[in-house]
C-alpha cells in the first residue's frame, strides 16, 4: 500500500519487501514525529525558565534554564479554580453517566417492553447532538432554571450527550452475562434491587471503565458548554477561563500556560496508556 | 433456615404483592430504568430545540430580554445576510477540508499500526495521545508555537518563506483556515484511526494467508480484502467527522474567535457572535435551527446509509 | 415438605399464536422424595420447573408447598434451591463467597455459615478450592460448588435444571452418586429436570415423563420401564429404544395372538381382555433386548446391517419391512454383513398399543 504497484512488479521480492518495511515504519517514525514533538515542545517549556522561554531559543531543555517555577501558577490566582471546577464536573459527569447508563442498560437488556427498539433508535439521535446547537438555546433555559453558572448544570448538559455510547455499551455488554446468575441469586433470596447490585454490578467492571473514560473525555474536552453555560469568570472550567484570561491580554506567560497544559494532559495520556485495551472494545462494541 | 424463611413470610408480605405487581408491569420497570435517559435527553436535547425554533420567531436582544414577536422575519434576515452565505461557504470548506485530510491520515496511520509488528503497544498510546490532549491544550501549544516572537512553527514557517517574520500566521487571511483544519486534524484525526483499527484487527488472517497463497501482491490485498472490509466504517466514520466538522465551535473559536475579519467564520461561529457579542438572541437561534436541520439531514443520511438500528433487534 | 402441582397450564404468546408449554399438569413430589422430570426438549420440563421455582408464572392451575400456595409468589420468598445447567457461580466472587451468598442474604451470623460451608465442602470434597475463583476449577468441581452453595442453605425444595447436561459422561457418573447423597442430606422434595433417560432411571424415585406439554406417565423407574403407559413411553425410556411392528390380532381358541411378518404369537391373554382389538390392527412392541437373532427359517425376515460390538454385548441392526430394528445380541455375535436372519419376539415380552392413540393395550 505504501509501495507504488509499478515497482513491485520489476523489483526482486527483497527489494520490494525491504522498501515496504522502509515505508512501513518511516510512517510510523513520521507520524509519531508530528504527534509527539508538539507535547514534547509543551513539557520542555513547562520546566524551563519563564524568561528564558521568551529569550532564548532552545531545542532541548539546558540545566541552566529548568525550574519548577512555573507550576506555582496552580497556587494563585484564578487558575486553580478553573482547575478544580473541571475536576468537579468531570467527576459529576462521570458519576452521573455511569449511574444512569447502568440502569439504562440493565432494564434494556432484562426487560422487555414495547417500543424498547424505537428508543435505543431515538438513543443513537443522540450522536447528532452538537454542544453548539444546543447550547444556545440552553443558555437562556439554564438561566431561567437557575442552572446557569452552575456547575451541576454543566454536568447535565454533559452527561446526555455522552448517553447514547454509555447506555449502547451497557445494553450490550449485560446482555452477555447470563440470566441464571440473576435467577440463581433471587432464589437465593436476594431481591431485583440487591442483585442488580451483588451479580451485576460487579461483572460490568469493564463497561463502567470505558463510559466513565468516555465521559471523563467528554467532561474534560469541553470548551463549547461551559463557555455559554458558564458565562461568569468566576465560576468557568479551565477551558474558557484560560482562553479568557489569555484574551484580556494580561497572561501570556508561556511558561505558566505550558506547565498548567502538561498537568491538564497527564489524566488522558496516564488513561490512554494504560486502559488502551478497554478504550478499543469500547468502540468495538460501538461500531462492531 | 428453612423454617426461619416461612417465619421472615408475614413480615415480608407486603414487599411480595408489589414484588408481583411489578412482575406483571415488567415493561413499567422497563420505562423506569430508561426514564433517567429520556428525562436528560428531553431536558438537553428536546427542549432546547423546540424553544430554538420558538425563540427565533421573536426579536430578543439579550441584554434585556424583551421579546417581539416578529415571525419569520429572522429567517429572512439570515438568508439575506452575506455574512451567513459566507459562513456557510467557510464551513463547507472547513468541514471537506478537515474530513478529507482527517480520512487520509487517520485511515494512514491506522493502517500502519495494524501491519507493524515492533513497538505496536507504544505506537497505539501515542496515536490515542492525540485524540486525548483536551482541544484547548491543543489550541495553546498550537498558540504558543505560533507565537509571533518565540513560536517555534513561527520561526520555521517565516525561514522558509510561507509568511512574514511579524505576521502572526493563525491572524493572516491566507493562512488561518488552512491552519485550523491542520490544527484540528492534528487531533481528530485519530478518531478514524480508531473506527478503522478495530475494523482491521477483526479481519482474519486467513483471509491474507489465502491470497498470499494465490500469488497476491500488497496493494492487491488491499485493494480486494482490506478495502471491501473497512468501507463501511470508514463511510460512518466520514459521515460522523462531516457532521461534527461542520458544528465545530471550540477549536476555531479559541485558535481565532472567527478572524481575521471572518476569514474562519463558521456557522456556529457566526450564530455564537451575533447570540452573544452582537446580542440578537432571536437571530442567533433562528442560525441553530438552521445548523439543526443540516444536522437532522446528516442524521438521516446516517440512518438511511447505515441503518444502525439493524443491531437493534437483539 | 410436599410439593403439589395442580392443573398447571402454561401458555406464552409468540408472534405466530400461543405455545402451550404446559397442559393441564397434576403431579405430587413427596418429602424425600427424588422424582425425575424427564422428556425430549420443547416438551415443558423446564417450564414446569421454573414455575415451581417462580422464575415463571403459570396461566393456570395451582402450585402448593406443604398445603401453602405458593403460585403467585416470587422466588425469593419460596426457599428453593435450584442448579442450573449453565451452573450460573458468580465470577466475580470466590468459592467460599459464592455458598455463603445466600446465606449472607438470610442474614445467618458470619461463625455460623463458615461451619456450615465447611461442613458442605467436606461432603464435596472441595475443601481445598474454598478460596479459589470459580473460573479456575473444572467443570465437574464447579458443579460441585454449586450444589454446596444449595446444600447450605437447607432449602425446603431442590431443584435441579439439566445439571448434567454440559459434562462428559465419566464426570456424569461421578457427580451422580454425589447429587444424591447430597438431596438424601438435605431430605426435601427434589423437582430433577433432563432429557437424559438414563440419568432419570438411575437416580430417581419416581419418574416422570412429559411430551408436548403433557404427562405422560409417573412412576418408579422399573415401573415405567416395564409397564409403560404408551408408545412415547415405552420408546422414550430405556436403551436401545424401544421396537414397533405393525400388526394384527387375531383370536384362537379364546386366546389372543399377533400376526406380523408372516408368522403369529401367541399372547398370555384371552380374547376376551383385547376386547375390542380382535381382527383389527395393533402396534406391537418390545425391547431389542427380548428379540432373539434366529436363521432366516423362524421369525420376522430380516437383513443384517451391521454390529456395534459394546464388549459385554453388541447391538446389531437389520433391516426389515418394518424398517430397521436394532437387537441387542451376544457379546460375540459377528452378522454377515446383507445375509438373511430371522428375528423371534419373545412372547412374555411382548406388547401391544393402540395405533391411534398410542395407549398401551396390553
Amino acid at each position: 500500500m505504501s509501495a507504488p504497484t509499478e515497482s513491485e512488479q520489476r523489483l526482486s521480492y527483497e527489494t520490494r519487501d525491504r522498501i515496504y518495511q522502509v515505508a512501513l515504519y518511516g510512517s510510523a517514525a513520521l507520524f509519531s514525529a508530528i504527534i509527539l514533538f508538539p507535547i514534547y515542545w509543551m513539557v520542555q517549556n513547562a520546566f524551563t525558565d519563564s524568561q528564558a522561554v521568551i529569550t532564548e531559543f532552545a531545542w532541548f531543555p539546558s540545566t541552566e534554564t529548568v525550574t519548577l517555577e512555573n507550576f506555582t501558577v496552580l497556587t494563585a490566582g484564578a487558575v486553580p479554580t478553573y482547575v478544580i471546577n473541571t475536576i468537579v464536573v468531570t467527576v459529576g459527569t462521570i458519576v452521573l453517566v455511569v449511574a444512569v447508563s447502568l440502569v439504562a442498560g440493565y432494564g434494556m437488556a432484562r426487560f422487555r417492553f414495547k417500543y424498547k427498539e424505537s428508543f435505543a433508535q431515538f438513543l443513537l439521535l443522540g450522536y447528532m447532538f452538537s454542544p453548539i446547537v444546543l447550547g444556545l438555546p440552553l443558555y437562556l433555559i439554564w438561566s431561567e432554571t437557575g442552572l446557569l453558572n452552575a456547575r451541576i448544570g454543566l454536568v447535565i448538559a454533559l452527561s446526555a450527550i455522552s448517553m447514547p455510547f454509555a447506555v449502547w455499551l451497557m445494553w450490550k455488554y449485560i446482555q452477555t452475562i447470563p440470566e441464571s446468575m440473576e435467577e440463581s441469586a433471587w432464589i437465593a433470596g436476594a431481591s431485583r434491587w440487591r442483585t442488580f447490585w451483588d451479580v451485576i454490578v460487579p461483572q460490568t467492571k469493564p463497561a463502567i471503565v470505558a463510559c466513565a473514560l468516555f465521559a471523563f473525555a467528554i467532561a474534560w474536552n469541553d470548551f463549547t458548554f461551559a463557555q455559554i453555560l458558564l458565562p461568569s469568570q468566576d465560576s468557568t472550567t479551565f477551558a474558557p477561563g484560560i482562553m479568557r484570561l489569555i484574551d484580556q491580554g494580561g497572561y501570556t506567560s508561556w511558561g505558566d500556560i505550558m506547565a498548567v497544559s502538561f498537568l491538564m494532559t497527564i489524566p488522558p495520556l496516564l488513561f490512554a496508556y494504560f486502559l488502551q485495551e478497554y478504550l478499543l472494545k469500547g468502540f468495538e462494541v460501538r461500531t462492531r | 433456615m428453612a423454617s426461619e424463611t416461612v417465619e421472615s413470610t408475614a413480615a415480608t408480605d407486603r414487599r411480595s404483592v408489589t414484588e408481583r405487581l411489578g412482575l406483571d408491569s415488567e415493561a413499567i420497570r422497563g420505562w423506569l430504568t430508561v426514564l433517567p435517559v429520556i428525562l436528560l435527553y428531553l431536558f438537553v436535547a428536546v427542549t432546547p430545540i423546540a424553544f430554538a425554533f420558538y425563540a427565533s420567531l421573536f426579536e430578543i436582544p439579550l441584554l434585556a430580554p424583551e421579546w417581539t414577536f416578529t415571525g419569520f422575519s429572522n429567517y429572512v434576515e439570515v438568508l439575506s445576510m452575506g455574512s451567513f452565505w459566507s459562513a456557510l461557504w467557510l464551513g463547507g470548506l472547513f468541514m471537506v477540508g478537515s474530513t478529507v485530510l482527517q480520512l487520509l491520515v487517520g485511515l494512514w496511520i491506522a493502517l500502519v499500526l495494524n501491519k507493524i509488528s515492533y513497538g505496536q503497544r507504544f505506537l497505539t498510546a501515542v496515536a490515542f495521545t492525540a485524540y486525548l490532549v483536551p482541544t484547548v491544550i491543543v489550541v495553546l501549544i498550537a498558540l504558543f508555537m505560533f507565537d509571533v516572537e518565540i513560536g517555534v512553527l513561527h520561526i520555521a514557517g517565516s525561514n522558509i518563506g510561507l509568511w512574514d517574520e511579524r505576521t502572526f500566521a493563525l491572524g493572516d487571511q491566507t493562512w488561518a483556515m488552512p491552519l485550523v483544519i491542520l490544527i484540528g486534524s492534528w487531533k481528530f484525526s485519530i478518531f478514524v484511526t480508531i473506527f478503522t483499527l478495530a475494523q482491521l484487527r477483526a479481519i482474519p488472517e486467513r483471509f491474507y494467508e489465502a491470497a498470499k497463497i494465490c500469488g497476491a501482491s500488497r496493494w492487491e490485498m488491499f485493494r480486494d480484502i482490506t478495502l471491501p472490509r473497512i468501507m463501511g466504517v470508514l463511510l460512518i466514520a466520514v459521515l460522523l467527522r462531516a457532521i461534527f466538522m461542520f458544528n465545530k465551535f471550540d477549536i476555531i473559536w479559541m485558535l481565532t474567535e472567527g478572524g481575521p475579519a471572518g476569514a474562519t467564520t463558521t456557522l456556529p461561529i457566526l450564530a455564537y457572535r451575533t447570540a452573544f457579542l452582537e446580542n440578537s438572541y432571536g437571530l442567533a437561534n433562528a442560525m441553530a435551527v438552521i445548523m439543526f436541520i443540516f444536522l437532522a439531514i446528516g442524521a438521516y443520511c446516517y440512518f438511511r446509509a447505515f441503518n444502525p438500528a439493524e443491531e437493534v433487534d437483539t | 415438605m410436599t410439593v403439589n402441582i395442580s392443573n398447571m397450564t402454561r401458555v406464552f404468546d409468540a408472534p405466530d399464536g400461543r405455545i402451550v408449554a404446559v397442559d393441564d399438569l397434576s403431579l405430587t413430589i413427596d418429602d424425600g422424595e427424588f422424582l425425575t422430570l424427564v422428556g425430549p426438549s420443547g416438551c415443558g420440563k423446564t417450564t414446569t420447573l421454573r414455575c415451581v421455582a417462580g422464575l415463571d408464572t403459570p396461566t393456570a392451575g395451582t402450585i402448593t408447598v406443604d398445603g401453602r400456595d405458593v403460585t403467585e409468589l416470587p422466588p425469593q420468598e419460596r426457599d428453593v434451591a435450584l442448579l442450573f445447567q449453565d451452573i450460573a457461580l458468580y465470577p466475580h466472587m470466590t468459592v467460599r463467597e459464592n455458598m455463603e451468598y445466600g446465606l449472607k442474604i438470610a442474614g445467618v451470623p458470619e461463625d455460623e455459615r463458615r461451619e456450615s460451608i465447611e461442613e458442605a465442602a467436606d461432603l464435596l470434597q472441595i475443601r481445598d478450592q474454598l478460596d479459589k475463583m470459580p473460573a479456575s476449577l473444572s467443570g465437574g468441581q464447579q458443579q460441585r460448588v454449586a450444589l454446596g452453595r444449595s446444600l447450605v442453605r437447607d432449602p425446603s425444595v431442590f431443584l435441579f435444571d439439566e445439571p448434567m447436561s454440559d459434562l462428559d459422561a465419566k464426570l456424569k457418573r461421578e457427580l451422580r452418586p454425589v447429587v444424591q447423597r447430597i438431596t438424601d442430606e438435605i431430605g426435601c422434595p427434589v423437582l430433577y429436570v433432563t432429557h437424559d433417560q438414563e440419568e432419570a432411571m438411575t437416580m430417581s424415585d419416581r419418574v416422570a415423563i412429559m411430551d408436548g406439554g403433557e404427562l405422560q406417565q409417573a412412576g418408579p423407574p422399573k415401573e415405567v420401564y416395564d409397564e409403560p403407559t404408551n408408545d412415547f413411553v415405552g420408546e422414550f425410556i430405556g436403551q436401545p429404544a424401544m421396537e414397533f411392528f405393525d400388526a394384527h390380532v387375531e383370536s384362537a381358541n379364546g386366546t389372543a395372538a399377533v400376526a406380523l411378518g408372516g408368522h403369529t404369537i401367541s399372547l398370555d391373554a384371552s380374547a376376551d381382555q383385547l376386547e375390542g382389538y380382535v381382527e383389527r390392527d395393533v402396534r406391537v412392541g418390545i425391547r431389542p433386548q427380548h428379540i432373539t437373532v434366529a436363521d432366516a427359517t423362524a421369525g420376522i425376515e430380516a437383513e443384517h446391517v451391521l454390529d456395534e460390538p459394546l464388549g459385554d454385548e453388541t447391538h446389531s441392526l437389520f433391516e426389515t419391512e418394518y424398517g430397521n430394528v436394532t437387537v441387542v445380541t451376544h457379546a460375540d455375535f459377528d452378522g454377515d454383513n446383507g445375509d438373511e436372519y430371522g428375528l423371534v419376539l419373545e412372547r412374555s415380552e411382548t406388547q401391544l398399543f393402540d395405533p391411534n392413540s398410542g395407549v398401551r393395550i396390553f
